[in-house]
């Protein structure tokens, strides 16, 4: 009845009604929406008719500009916001209706906030996270050591949190919201504020808590390099509305095939410029790079044509892999 | 990470299995993080045991302050019994109050209110649990200035085991108005002044400064209304006067108690419930 987690016990995950063909589900929004009054009679739409199903086990980059409704989204998912309309399930548990339940499939690490008591030490912050979902001391220790020990704070916990750099608080916190094992963790920007070498430290336990120990994990992020290293899927949302959510792979694809780069094992000459017009070269060791817009395959036979003519030995063609970031953009510009 | 910890809540033994046993895992754990909240609070207050010294001996200096200001430059000593014991009930006023009200808003300022919100269990319990910590800082304080006044004033207060209800009821009286006051500082971030004015007025009203009996009648049945009048008179007649918890509820003090402690009980979880509700549908939990 107590269990948090997808163990083998009792009242587990409830599953069956909740599976896709990708396996069960770790989460599930449907037809969500929040409406802010403002007074009067002003309303914002932070969330509108947002549905979205991930499986268990998968790491989701949950990305939009700002005021997209990402935080409100989260928010809403871990029953913080009341939702205007839809519903959010949990393993299986409705947040509306099975609240208790709800609540104990997630940990979350919160945007902007501290998330933890800074007069507190970060033992006695996690000995109190894990009550406060019910827990007995017993059963926080073991799990309290390990979480600590795994990041290098084990010297230093009985230390108030408030003396520590940035950085440690937030893995503070984020231990504090793994401290009852929980499947479904939510971060939002995670890595915000961190120097590169503490946002890579937060970076690679978020892996391993996906790849090692098969959380489900929902980032939301503005380093969009991140989200692409880690993130098995991206959902794009803008004005409250999901504009995309794919694989990351098939969410790229989809904006490879127009851009192909041509590598040569020359310099060009000035001729070359005439029909190439629309396109990028760059020389540099004794070679040179085309790149630009192809949108069929006649149109590249004819370039290799004339490339064939220039009698310069061909190194390689390449469609070009677009990063998350010119995707992004795209994807907001059609959306 | 290296190490992986599965935790599983603890599964019903088989005889304890079904509803019952359902229902009695659940007390446990709700017990437990009501408790919890109660230690973090006192964690918290280890924390800042300066200043709770300080609290402590600005409240020693606080009683024969006013009642030499009372007495014209002398303190009355047939006025200290019952003046003394109105007195004690504001450090446990004053701290679930004031000190509620401003971790309330320091914890929804740095998102750990938020964070108390994951919780499975009802946020105003666990708001009764912190409110715990703060009446047995309360009730240190109250006998450390019992204590010390009454030896350095030569006066005694009985220890009557009867004005332990009145006592008690005077302690949940406090309870339900912190709460009321912490539900409508989460609607009214502004409440810091109001609830200074509720406390200035239970100060003055509430026999601490001079008897009840000595205001006027409409001033008396006004005082009253305020938490700890009711509870404060009941403990006078029973501790001070002697009499006895019968002949206290028979003349109707005791029954109005428990009637005010009650419905404000139920008014501070209803108005508690009810801002924080509003607060997670206009998403200012933070």
């Amino acid at each position: 009845m107590f269990q948090t987690t997808r163990g083998a016990g009792l009242d587990a995950a409830r599953p069956l009604d909740h599976e896709s063909a990708a396996g069960p589900l770790a989460f599930e929004l449907t037809r969500l929406s929040k409406v802010y009054h403002r007074g009067k009679g002003t309303e914002v739409r932070a969330v509108d008719d947002l549905s979205l199903s991930v499986p268990v086990g998968q790491v989701v980059g949950l990305l939009g500009p700002n005021g997209a409704g990402k935080t409100t989204t989260i928010k809403m998912m871990c029953g913080l916001v009341t939702p205007t309309g839809g519903r959010v399930h949990l393993n299986g548990y409705d947040i509306a209706r099975e609240r208790p339940m709800a609540v104990r499939q997630v940990g979350a690490v919160l945007e902007g906030a501290r998330n933890v008591y800074w007069s507190l030490s970060a033992w006695q912050n996690l000995l109190y996270f894990g009550r406060l979902k019910g827990l007995s001391r017993k059963l926080i220790v073991p799990r309290a050591e390990s979480l600590l020990r795994s990041l290098d704070l084990w010297e230093r916990r009985h230390q108030a949190v408030g003396g520590f750099s940035r950085g440690m608080q937030q893995k503070v916190a984020i231990a504090a919201a793994l401290i009852t094992d929980p499947p479904i963790l939510l971060l939002d920007e995670p890595t915000i504020g961190l120097d590169v070498q503490t946002a890579r430290t937060v970076k690679d336990w978020i892996a391993r808590l996906a790849h090692e120990e098969g959380k489900t994990i929902v980032l939301t992020t503005h380093q969009l390099a991140l989200a692409q290293e880690l993130g098995d899927r991206i959902a794009i949302i803008h004005q409250g509305h999901l504009l995309t959510d794919l694989p990351v792979r098939e969410l790229l694809a989809r904006f490879r095939q127009d851009t192909y780069e041509i590598r040569l094992g020359g310099s060009l000459t000035p001729s070359a410029a005439s029909w190439l017009d629309g396109f990028s070269i760059t020389s540099q060791d004794g070679e040179s790079s085309i790149r630009g817009p192809i949108s069929d395959q006649e149109k590249l036979y004819d370039l290799l044509t004339q490339v064939h003519a220039q009698h310069l030995p061909l190194i390689a063609v390449e469609p070009v892999e677009p990063n998350l970031e010119e995707v992004f953009v795209q994807v907001l510009k059609e959306g | 990470m290296s190490t992986t910890t599965t935790l599983h809540f603890p599964q019903p033994q088989a005889g304890e299995r079904g509803a019952a046993g359902r229902r009695s895992l659940w007390v446990v754990a709700a017990t437990r993080a009501v408790l919890n909240e109660t230690q973090k609070s006192l964690w918290l207050l280890w924390g800042h045991r300066t200043i709770v010294l300080l609290e402590i001996l600005t409240f020693v200096a606080f009683y024969p302050f006013l009642q030499f200001v009372i007495g014209n430059g002398t303190i009355q000593r047939a006025l200290v019994p019952p003046t003394l014991l109105a007195f004690l009930a504001l450090p446990l006023l004053y701290l679930a109050i004031l000190k509620l009200v401003g971790d309330l808003l320091e914890e929804v300022n740095s998102g750990t209110f938020e964070q108390m919100h994951l919780s499975p269990f009802s946020p105003a319990s666990l708001l009764v649990g912190r409110l715990l910590a703060f009446v047995l800082e309360g009730v240190l304080i109250a006998v450390v200035v019992g204590v010390l006044m009454t030896w350095w004033l030569g006066v005694g207060i009985p220890l009557r085991p009867a004005g332990l209800l009145p006592a008690a009821l005077t302690v949940i009286d406090i309870i339900g108005f912190a709460l009321l006051i912490g539900g409508l500082a989460l609607a009214l971030p502004q409440i810091g002044a109001i609830a200074h004015l509720f406390s200035g007025l239970i100060l003055i009203l509430n026999g601490m400064l001079i008897p009840l009996e000595w205001y006027p009648a409409w001033v008396q049945t006004l005082a009253r209304f305020l938490p700890t009048t009711l509870g404060v008179e009941a403990m006078r007649k029973v501790v001070l006067q002697g009499q006895s918890l019968g002949a206290v509820w028979a003349d109707g003090t005791l029954p109005w108690l428990l009637i005010h402690a009650a419905g404000l009980a139920a008014l501070g979880w209803l108005v508690f419930l009810f801002n924080d509700r509003r607060a997670m549908r206009h998403g200012t939990l933070r």
